[in-house]
């Protein structure tokens, strides 16, 4: 997951932890960055996109039911 | 990703739509399976992450990651727990509602001393809390009101 994140473009990066870990709204993601409402809505989107996608990449199933179906250590 | 909703999923799992907004949304929601598992493939990110700053020190790994790439800017604000959705907004409308409530209740007490209108209505009497305030206000400081007798329950017991 971490390995994600750090992949991520660094603008969408900022806007998904500033919401997801740091738990700021859009409007204080957006003072904090210096950007618009409708960009942080839209890099958070598509932060979560590429994530998303680069963890699909990484794991082709979600790590918890496919650890546990295969046998194998997460 | 969806060509459905798109942000407006993201922005819903976050509880930033308007209220008109989040309704539209889940009325969607209800009848397309493919936004509704778009939407818990979402809120499973965005829990996964928040875990991840929970087991990852908060502000340590906040500010690491930001420091990696040329947008991490300032340091955001203090950590803070997690929010219920859109507290903000709804709190904005409560405080209007109760500032119109009072600013009404004002208006018309002021109304009432104005006109001078001292019957009582009809039927079981109910003294507002405003009134027995300002008879006790006026007992206790000593400054009669401009019509006592508009104050059906006025002891008019001031000195």
């Amino acid at each position: 997951m971490q390995q994600a994140l750090e992949a991520l473009a660094p603008e969408y990066r900022a806007a998904v932890v500033l919401c997801d870990i740091e738990g700021l709204s859009y409007e204080e993601i957006a003072a904090t960055l210096g950007v618009k409402l409708g960009t942080v809505r839209s890099r958070i989107h598509r932060g979560r996109a590429q994530l998303r996608a680069a963890l699909d990449h990484r794991r082709p199933r979600h790590p918890g039911h496919s650890a546990a179906a295969l046998g194998t250590p997460s | 990703m969806t060509r459905h909703l798109g942000q407006r999923l993201s922005a819903l799992i976050d509880g930033e739509l308007s209220d008109t907004q989040r309704e539209r949304v889940l009325a969607h929601l209800a009848g397309c399976e493919d936004c509704r598992r778009e939407a818990a493939a979402l809120r499973m990110l965005k829990r996964r992450m928040h875990a991840l700053g929970d087991a990852g020190a908060g502000d340590a790994l906040t500010w690491r990651l930001l420091a990696l790439g040329p947008a991490g800017g300032q340091r955001p604000a203090a950590r803070r727990a997690h929010r219920p959705p859109a507290p903000r907004r709804r709190r904005y409308a409560w405080s209007l509602a109760a500032a119109g409530v009072v600013t009404a209740g004002l208006g018309l007490t002021g109304a009432v001393f104005l006109a001078g209108g001292g019957r009582p209505p009809p039927g079981p009497k109910v003294v507002p809390a405003v009134d027995v305030f300002m008879v006790q206000h006026a007992i206790t400081t000593g400054q009669v009101p401009a019509r006592p007798s508009s104050v059906p329950s006025a002891g008019t017991k001031v000195p």
